[in-house]
Formats: C-alpha cells, sequence, structure tokens
C-alpha cells in the first residue's frame, strides 16, 4: 500500500567496538505513521540519522525515496522533514527569523502553515533563539520540519519536552498532516501511551536488531494476556505450553500468562490444566517488554 | 582534590603532543634568539611562554566545563598554586636556558619575571570567558610593542618586574575566579574541537542589541533563493548566519594591526609584508573556518543539501581563504612593484608560501563532517605544529627557491603549481570526508 | 454516530470501531442508507489515526454492513429482516460470554443466571 519510503537491507553500523545497528533489514511505506520504539541505546536514533543519510552505514544498504542514503540530493531532501532529539540553531537570531533563513532553501514552504503551527504551539517568534527552553527549542523544531510540506517526517522524541497540552495538540496534528500531506510520519518516543494513540505500525529496536516490525494491530492481536485460576487441582509450576511466552505470579492456584495467540486454543488448556481462564488483550506498554525479550532471545 | 591534578590533566594526549612538538622547537628558537641578544631573548622567551600558558589554560577550560566541582574555593585555590607553580618552573627554565647561552644576556631575574607575567596571560586569555576576543588586541599590542620601543625591558629592569608581577597578579586572579568556573561550567561541555572565537554563548558581558524589526511574519514571502544545487548560492547562503559584528572586528583588528606596526611598515619588506599578510588572513579567514565550523555542524543537520553540496561550499570556502589572500594584498603587491621592483620576488614567494599552507590549517582545524579531533588542545597543537612549518618553509623559499629556479617567470610556474596542488589534495581530503563520514554525531 | 474508542485498552482499536458499529447498526440506531463519518471527520473527532479508521471501513465493507458509492461518504447497507436479527443475536451472545465464565466461577446455575437477568431487563424497561 502506498509508497515505499524507506528501505534497509543487512543494514549494520558501528562506532569503533559499539555496533550500533546490527544487520536491520526493514522497508517502511506510507502514508501512515510509523511508530520506532525501543530501550534507550536501541538504536533508533542512528536508524532516523540513516534514513536521512547524516549517518552512512557500515555494511549493508539503505534507500531513502528510493535513492541510496548517500547519495540523496535535494530533490529528496526537501521531501524530509527531520526533529532531531538535540534541536540545533543559529544562537543569535530569533526564531522567526531562524525559520526565514530555513524557508530559503525549500521550493515550497507554508507560510500558512507556519503561523497556524506558532500560534497552536504557543511559539514566539519573537523570541532570540538562545533565550529559548528546551520545550520552545522543541516547538520550533516541530514547526520548521513541517512547514515545507515534507513526505517523510521523521521526529525523534519530538514530545519529551512538550507540557501536556501541547503534546496533545502536537499529536493531533500529526494526524491532520498525514491526511492532507499524505506523508509518512516516523515517530520515536519512549512514551509508549501517546504512541498507541497516534501509530498505525510499530518498528521495535532491540540492541540495534528489529524486534518487531507489523502493524500495531496486528501486534495486539499476536499476544494475550492469560489470567488462570485453578479449579480443583494445583497448577504445574511450569507450564510447557509452546505458546506460552512469559509466566508471572506463579501460584499454586492462581498463574498470569503471556501467550502467543498463534496456535494457543483456551479450551484445551482449560481442560488439561483443570483451570479457568480470563483472556485479556495486552496494550502496547503491556506488549513492549515482549517485544524487546523477545529480540534478546 | 588529590595533588597534581593540575599535572594530570596535562598528562593527555594533547599535552604529550604539546610536549614532544612544541618543547624542543622552543628550545631551538630560545638559544636561536639568545644568540641575537638580551632583547631578543626576552621577546621570544615571553612568546613562548604565552602558549604554554595558553595551552594550560585550553586544558583547564576544558575541565572546567565537565563539571562544577571547580567553582569550589578549595579546589580553585589548589589548582591556581599548581598553575603558579608549573609557572614558575617554566620561567625558571627559560632564564637558565637564557643564562647558558654563550652571547651576553638580560639578568635571569628579568627573563623570569617577563616569562610568568607572559605565561599568566596566555593562561587568562584562554580561560576566562570571552578572553578570546581579547586574543587579536594582545597580538597587536605585542607587534606594536616590538615596532615602538626597541629594548625598554633590559634598561629599566626594575620597572619591568614590577610591572610584570603586576601584569601576573591582574592576569590570574580573574582568570581563577570563581565566575571563570561557574560560566564554563554552565555553558558545558564542548562538541566540537575548535579553539577559536567561542562565540556568544561564552561571552557573559556581550551586550545584547535588540532587533526593532519583527520576525518571519505572513506578509514576508519566502522567494527560496537558496534552492538547488548553485555552489555560489550555497557559499553566500553560508555567510547568512556570520554576524554583521563579526565582519567588523575582523577589519577593525586587521586597520589596527597595520596601523600598529606604523612607520616601520615598508621599511624592511618580505618580513613586514609577511606579518600584514599573516595578521589580515588571521582576521579574516580564522574568523570564516570559524564561523563555518560553528554554523556547519548546524547545517549539516537542518539543510537540505546533498552531500555532493556540502563538499562543493567546503571547498570554495576554502579556496576563499587564499584567494581573500591575493585580493587584499594586491595593492600592496603593486605598490611594491611600482617602489622597489627587487622586492617584489621575495614578497611573492613568500605570499605563495602562505597560500600554499591554508588547507593545512584547514586540516588542522579538525574534520569539516562530524566529530572533530578527540581533544581541542590537539587542534590547537596542530595549528601550531603547522605555523612552525610555514615559518620554515617561507625562509626556504623565499631565500631558497632562486637558487633552484632562477626565471622570475618559472619560480610563479612552479610556485602556481604547488598551490593548485594543494588546493587539489585539499579537495581529495574534503571529497573522502563528505563520501565516507557521518556528517553528525559519532555516538550511537 | 456515537462511538467510544479506547486505544489504550489493547483490543485493536479497528475493531472496537467495527464492534461498534456493528452493534449500532444491528441496534437499529444506524438506520440503513445513513451515511457514515468521513475517515478524515472521525480521525479528528476521535483523535485515531486513519489508516485505523480505513481499515475499520474497509473490513465492515467487505462484510457487507456498509456500502461505498462512487464520490460519495459510505452508507449503511440496507439488510433483510433476518440478517439484522441474527446480527444483535451475534452481538449479545459474544456480551454473554464473560458473564456465564464469572457465573461458573461463582456456581450461579443457569437457572438463577438468567431469572436475575431478566430481572435486570424487564426493570429497566418499566
Amino acid at each position: 500500500m502506498g509508497e515505499l519510503v524507506f528501505e534497509a537491507s543487512g543494514l549494520t553500523k558501528e562506532f569503533g567496538e559499539v555496533t550500533a545497528l546490527r544487520d536491520v533489514s526493514l522497508s517502511l511505506s506510507g502514508p501512515s505513521i510509523i511508530g520506532l520504539i525501543g530501550r534507550n541505546a536501541s538504536g533508533k536514533t542512528t536508524l532516523l540519522r540513516h534514513i536521512v543519510g547524516l549517518q552512512l552505514p557500515t555494511r549493508g544498504q539503505a534507500r531513502t525515496l528510493g535513492v541510496a542514503t548517500r547519495n540523496l540530493r535535494h530533490e529528496q531532501l526537501a521531501r524530509i522533514g527531520v526533529v532531531p532529539d538535540a534541536p540545533t540553531f543559529i544562537r543569535w537570531m530569533s526564531a522567526g527569523e531562524q525559520l526565514r533563513y530555513l524557508s530559503t532553501f525549500y521550493p515550497r514552504w507554508d507560510l500558512e502553515r507556519q503561523s497556524f503551527l506558532a500560534g497552536l504551539l504557543d511559539l514566539d517568534l519573537q523570541a532570540d533563539i538562545s533565550g529559548l527552553s528546551t520545550g520552545s527549542a522543541q516547538k520550533l523544531a516541530i514547526v520548521a520540519a513541517l512547514c515545507p510540506r515534507p513526505d517523510l517526517i521523521l521526529l525523534d522524541e519530538p514530545v519529551s519536552n512538550l507540557d501536556p497540552i501541547a503534546r496533545d495538540q502536537f499529536l493531533r496534528l500529526l494526524l491532520e498532516v498525514v491526511q492532507e500531506d499524505h506523508a509518512t510520519i516516523v515517530i520515536s518516543s519512549h512514551v509508549l501511551h501517546d504512541i498507541e494513540s497516534t501509530v498505525d505500525w510499530i518498528v521495535c529496536l532491540n540492541n540495534g536488531t528489529v524486534a518487531a516490525d507489523a502493524a500495531l494491530d496486528d501486534l495486539k492481536d499476536q499476544y494475550a494476556e492469560w489470567r488462570v485460576l485453578a479449579r480443583t487441582r494445583d497448577l504445574p509450576d511450569r507450564f510447557a505450553d509452546a505458546f506460552v511466552v512469559r509466566q508471572t505470579v506463579m501460584e499454586p492456584r492462581r498463574a498470569r500468562l503471556v501467550v502467543r495467540t498463534a496456535g494457543a486454543d483456551v479450551r484445551a488448556f482449560e481442560h488439561a490444566h483443570d483451570a479457568d481462564v480470563e483472556v485479556a488483550p495486552l496494550n502496547l506498554p503491556g506488549l513492549f517488554p515482549i517485544l524487546v525479550d523477545n529480540g534478546r532471545h | 582534590m588529590r595533588c597534581g591534578a593540575f599535572l594530570h590533566l596535562l598528562v593527555r594526549p594533547a599535552g604529550i603532543l604539546f610536549a614532544g612538538l612544541f618543547m624542543p622547537v622552543a628550545v631551538i628558537m630560545l638559544f636561536w634568539a639568545g644568540a641575537r641578544g638580551p632583547s631578543k631573548f626576552v621577546e621570544v622567551a615571553g612568546l613562548v611562554c604565552f602558549f604554554v600558558g595558553a595551552f594550560g589554560g585550553t586544558t583547564l577550560t576544558d575541565a572546567a566545563r565537565c563539571s562544577f566541582a571547580w567553582a569550589l574555593p578549595r579546589y580553585r585555590r589548589a589548582l591556581l598554586l599548581e598553575f603558579a607553580f608549573c609557572g614558575a618552573v617554566i620561567a625558571s627554565f627559560v632564564a637558565l636556558v637564557g643564562a647558558a647561552s654563550p652571547a651576553p644576556s638580560a639578568p635571569a631575574f628579568l627573563v623570569a619575571a617577563v616569562a610568568f607575567a607572559t605565561y599568566s596571560l596566555g593562561a587568562a586569555l584562554l580561560l576566562t570567558p570571552g578572553g578570546l576576543l581579547l586574543l587579536p588586541v594582545a597580538f597587536i599590542a605585542f607587534v606594536a610593542f616590538r615596532s615602538w620601543i626597541p629594548a625598554p625591558v633590559i634598561n629599566a629592569p626594575v620597572t619591568t618586574m614590577t610591572v610584570s608581577a603586576a601584569v601576573s597578579a591582574l592576569a590570574l586572579w580573574p582568570a581563577f575566579s570563581s565566575r571563570t568556573f561557574r560560566w564554563s561550567a554552565l555553558v558545558g561541555p564542548r562538541e566540537d574541537g575548535r579553539s577559536m572565537w567561542n562565540g556568544r554563548s561564552a561571552i557573559p558581558w556581550w551586550p545584547r542589541i535588540r532587533r526593532g524589526r519583527a520576525g518571519a511574519g505572513p506578509q514576508s514571502a519566502s522567494r527560496a533563493p537558496y534552492v538547488g544545487t548553485s555552489v555560489l548560492r550555497g557559499v553566500v547562503s553560508s555567510y547568512r548566519p556570520l554576524r554583521a559584528s563579526a565582519w567588523f572586528r575582523a577589519l577593525a583588528f586587521s586597520v589596527l594591526y597595520v596601523v600598529s606596526v606604523g612607520p616601520n611598515a615598508l621599511g624592511s619588506l618580505p618580513p613586514k609584508v609577511f606579518w600584514i599578510a599573516w595578521a589580515i588572513i588571521f582576521g579574516f579567514s580564522a574568523m570564516n573556518r570559524a564561523s563555518y565550523g560553528h554554523h556547519s555542524s548546524a547545517s549539516r543537520a537542518m539543510l537540505p543539501w546533498s552531500r555532493r553540496h556540502h563538499l562543493s561550499v567546503a571547498f570554495a570556502r576554502g579556496l576563499g581563504d587564499p584567494l581573500a589572500l591575493l585580493l587584499v594584498l594586491s595593492p600592496a603587491l603593486a605598490i611594491v612593484a611600482l617602489e622597489n621592483p627587487q622586492a617584489l620576488g621575495p614578497v611573492g614567494r613568500g605570499i605563495s608560501v602562505v597560500a600554499i599552507f591554508f588547507p593545512a590549517f584547514q586540516w588542522a582545524a579538525g574534520p569539516p563532517t562530524g566529530g572533530r579531533w578527540a581533544d581541542r588542545g590537539v587542534a590547537m597543537i596542530l595549528t601550531i605544529a603547522v605555523v612552525l612549518v610555514c615559518l620554515l618553509a617561507l625562509r626556504l623559499v623565499v631565500s631558497g627557491l632562486p637558487v633552484l629556479v632562477s626565471s622570475g617567470a618559472a619560480q610563479a610556474v612552479v610556485l602556481g603549481l604547488l598551490v593548485a596542488g594543494s588546493q587539489a589534495l585539499n579537495w581529495r581530503r574534503l571529497k573522502g570526508y563528505f563520501a565516507t563520514r557521518d556528517l553528525v554525531g559519532g555516538e550511537p | 454516530m456515537l462511538i467510544t474508542i479506547d486505544v489504550h485498552s489493547g483490543v485493536p482499536a479497528y475493531r472496537q470501531l467495527v464492534d461498534q458499529i456493528r452493534i449500532q447498526v444491528a441496534g437499529g440506531r444506524l438506520q440503513p442508507g445513513e451515511e457514515i463519518p468521513s475517515t478524515r471527520a472521525l480521525s479528528a473527532e476521535l483523535s485515531l489515526n486513519p489508516m485505523t479508521i480505513s481499515r475499520a471501513y474497509a473490513l465492515l465493507e467487505e462484510e457487507g454492513l456498509l456500502e461505498r458509492r462512487p464520490g460519495l461518504p459510505l452508507v449503511v447497507r440496507a439488510r433483510s429482516g433476518a440478517t439484522s436479527a441474527t446480527a444483535r443475536g451475534e452481538q449479545f451472545a459474544k456480551a454473554l460470554r464473560p458473564l456465564a465464565r464469572m457465573a461458573r466461577q461463582l456456581g450461579i446455575s443457569g437457572k438463577e443466571a438468567s431469572d436475575a437477568l431478566r430481572r435486570l431487563i424487564d426493570d429497566h424497561e418499566r
């Protein structure tokens, strides 16, 4: 469905002895909102930098908008908007001047959107950049990234420094943008709660490898939580069934399991262990530890 | 704080490189100066100690940027004592070298006092926030001193020593004040390795000029003049982040320098022309490189330029230095050609050597892509090394080339080829960087 | 169309949407021929990802619950009385399953359970 915006095959990135990305192969297509999740130092920022060509792979290939990342030209780069985790600006300029300077490099810069966003995010365009708080700097970076109406938007922890109201407005804004511009948005964040409400596709990185690359809805369908209550006899110490991924709360009469729904038959299980099973779905914060654990094994 | 913390800071790759590279050269220079007479010796000793003090100041600044702990009075006092002790050792060493030289020399205490004063001054300029801005002023003062007042230091030892002591105290007191360390800690560790032009963030007292005009509003249309692959537009746009005041500063510095060199300017031409050119280019190209360096890490991340375009702009800006040198010096060259045609040869050779060495300075300043030389001190040392090699080459070429190649035209051809060759090497170096390196960061 | 989606519940959002629309159609709150809000409008109203909404709508269209007209918003398809009765029955059966399990755990018999249910429904009617 839609356009292939990024494709990596066997992408490996080493910084000296540290391997940030290990044999990553994935493809991102849009329009879509893609959530890039993972623990700290799992390679999220590195991957985002590879998408826009700021870093080059040690081995493997990466192609963005159909072009190898080392050959990205202005035609492609003008279609990509980036909000880095630590935005850098020219310190002596005011926010408005910085935006005007940036606008001179893009063939289409939406001034209406600029004033709309500045109003929405409550950003003072007259303020000096050196005097901006981290949250305001992030807001400015968001405005700068969205005004050229890009087809691909990369956001690295964009909401971590925003207050709850700004965060909410920003997430709604992303939904608008993806529909108006048919853009693909890749948003990397720790705040799973916010990601869950906005994204439709999840890419989970763990220690530099891809632990999950699927639609969020499909991921939610793949796993479930079973609350097991013994009826008559005690439960075994360990459930040997193949579909059991994790066991917590192991008591003689109670257990909580996380299972893979494919191949998990509730009735057969209830019958085999003489227990009642209550099946509950897992949301993203509940799925996250499973995904990163899976990656490790 | 452990005893010897300052020495511990010095024992790093940068410090070892400094000791290995600079010290032997310094000793040679001191011996050479000692043979030339006492006032020359004092001058060179002062210069050498200035650089040593500056290196110490750099080291301390880097340390101070990493922790608030240095702002505590206890640590500051200990640091000051250790620093002064090192200074005393170096000053005594220099005085000993002076005493050891066969020619009659200045009194040892005089030399030691002056050396200590310049050592403190060097440290103060590098340590105090915003002190770097006074570096050009110090340079001008030095040159003015040399041109206008020939040899006062030797004739009035007591005055000189008193003045030196006063200067040392005046320099060290604010340099090691808590404000210095607090401010450095506030600014935080430096991501790049540049040692020039701290930029506004390190100058707490720089007045902020309120700009009257509004920021971008709906009425200012964006005509996108810098869209596309034009290198010229790219270069012009990369100067936009440079403030007007920076240009003004560089110009003012150059003018002041020429004025302070004064009546001796056209006296004995070749060395003076070299110093003038050096000053002008020091002012403009350091600013040029610093602005590009400071801006470029932001620009690489925020501008939609292809790597090829970044490469072209970086090369074009680098090429601007030798071109600016020729442009700025062409009136002087014309005057020399008219008044003293004999001097045209040596002057032309000298300028060519400087032009050939520009890419070396750009190399020493650090790679243009992400990931600087690990240590700010390393950039400084490499720059000093290149300066020394350049001076040596200058001597060799200006005096030695006519021996090998007699005709003026042939010399021009050889030097022209060398200039083109150095630019070609520079292009290859930059191309390698931009084709294979990460543009930002080095950390995952 | 009154829809509540809890994106944090663990149940995929598109399925919640599909279920709620099914219930509304089965219960008659969405009449045949009535227009469904566009993806964009619903996305703005619920702060929901438009892909989720498109997926739900596509699924309902495949099932035959919704009908696409060229150039116009989706509408509820007219269905026979028999199919809607089956649909209602299915929805209700789904809601009963957890109830049945609870009854088993509490040891309540089928008859007690149905009596309790009848009382509740009748009381509400009055």
